[in-house]
């Protein structure tokens, strides 16, 4: 065996007294709160990751869609795969749609139920209207920005915000109450039963039980503007397509044999369009099935356009010319979860010129 | 002879299939459904004054009565009575009973 030398002794001596301190660092800043994301290796604090955010928050164009996934999937990544604080930097930002918007926060609010540190913070936006958007529906407070804003433009003032874990008929009749000077009340009906079908879609399929998800959450946001209403209700679960391929509601095999017979191959669009022409299933669960097809009828009374994204599908109709579409985008623009938009014209208010 | 309101009786906000899914689910009332049908020779069921319905509420609330409950199509013609200044709701509550008489013959 080698004799430990004087020098070799007195390095080991100061390599054991810093890890000493390190670790005794470590353990005072957790013992005021600090996680491992603060503290990193070094016992220290340690700064947020900064992340730009997209200049829009929208989904309508190949474009922003691949922005705002990109960007969605790595805030997610840092913040719980990495265990990283990170701090999104809106300076560039200079657009928020509902469907966009939504996605953001239901993205925050899951990190925050999962992690309960407040990691996600931000930089406050150039753009005073996206300003006024953060702020109205809480992505401000919910990433702890202490500057508050006040709301003055007139679209903002028109957005509702609402999330929940169950299907709560009383808050889909307050998305549309608010607009109910416009909104005939056969209209206001069909929205009520789009938009619970859409949540107890969410409950049933959405978070599969065997995937022991913590958050089992949709959100839904509304917005007016230009006389449009627009709706959207969202969740981060597995998606239509996959919910689709565990053939919980039973669809799986009417699906199949009406891709086989149109030639067309079982990619996400096409199975999103295919089970919005199905209402009915040939299995014995064929009482089940029918919230999707709801969503859309619904929506001839109503005149307005239908979106769903869902994974890498995407699902549009017109009801005023009968046309459908679908798309199947590449995995590096998949959405997660399930978005369905609804797209409404009002008429004006009465005596209104 | 007696009359549910769904809106009065049970909730104006009923969504949602089963007791899982939410506070006000088809389910849930379909028990409302079954003692009245149990205590009175006819029952009217009273769809105005909800702020609407999903037809997940209306099947499992209807259609649950024949799968669920054995209910045949004779009895509930006798018995049950549905009203709704929507002529097109009281056709689709009948068309989920319906289905579900079919679906029992298979």
């Amino acid at each position: 065996m080698k004799k430990l030398t004087d020098e070799r002794r007195a390095y080991n001596i100061r390599v054991t007294a810093k890890r000493t301190a390190r670790n005794a660092s470590t353990r005072r800043a957790q013992r005021h709160g600090a996680t491992a994301a603060d503290t990193g290796r070094q016992g220290r604090k340690r700064a947020p990751e900064r992340l730009a955010a997209p200049e829009h928050f929208d989904v309508n164009t190949a474009g922003t869609r691949a922005e705002l996934t990109a960007f969605l999937r790595r805030l997610r990544s840092l913040a719980i795969d990495q265990d990283m604080k990170v701090k999104i930097d809106f300076r560039a930002t200079t657009q928020m749609r509902v469907a966009g918007t939504l996605l953001l926060a239901a993205e925050i609010d899951r990190i925050n139920a999962l992690t309960k540190d407040g990691r996600v913070t931000c930089t406050y936006p150039r753009d005073a209207v996206v300003a006024q958007v953060l702020e109205h529906v809480g992505i401000f407070e919910m990433l702890g920005q202490r500057r508050t804003t006040k709301i003055t433009h007139e679209t903002v003032k028109y957005w509702k915000v609402d999330s929940g874990d169950t299907v709560k008929g009383e808050r889909a009749h307050h998305a549309i109450e608010a607009y109910k000077d416009r909104f005939s009340d056969p209209k206001r009906k069909a929205m009520y039963r789009a938009l619970t079908e859409a949540m107890t879609n969410c409950r049933q399929h959405a978070y599969p039980k065997h995937r022991k998800e913590l958050v089992r959450n949709w959100w839904m946001f509304s917005q007016f503007k230009d006389n449009q209403l627009t709706v959207g209700l969202g969740d981060l679960g597995i998606g239509i397509p996959d919910s689709l391929r565990e053939d919980e509601a039973g669809l799986l095999g009417p699906i199949m044999e009406l891709l086989r017979a149109l030639h067309m191959s079982p990619h996400d669009g096409n199975l999103i369009q295919s089970a919005m022409k199905i209402s009915k299933s040939r299995t014995k669960e064929q009482h089940r099935g029918k919230g999707l097809a709801d969503m859309r009828r619904v929506l001839d009374g109503l005149k307005g356009t239908l979106q769903i994204h869902s994974r890498r599908g995407f699902y549009a109709y017109d009801a005023a010319t009968g046309r459908e579409r679908c798309t199947n985008f590449k995995k590096s623009m998949s959405v997660a979860g399930t978005l369905v938009l609804w797209v409404i014209p009002m008429a004006q208010p009465e005596g209104a010129s | 002879m007696t009359t549910l309101s769904i809106a009065e009786d049970f909730s104006p906000f009923p969504a949602g299939r089963f007791r899982t899914d939410g506070p006000y689910p088809g389910e849930a009332f379909r028990e409302h459904l079954v003692k009245a049908l149990a205590e009175n020779q006819r029952v009217t069921v009273q769809l105005d004054g909800t702020a609407g319905y999903g037809s997940s509420f209306l099947e499992e609330a209807f259609g649950g009565l024949v799968r669920l409950e054995g209910f045949t199509s004779a009895e509930l013609h006798e018995q049950l009575i549905v009203e709704s200044s929507d002529p097109s709701l009281v056709v689709e509550v009948w068309s989920y009973i319906d289905d579900a008489v079919a679906e029992a013959k298979k």
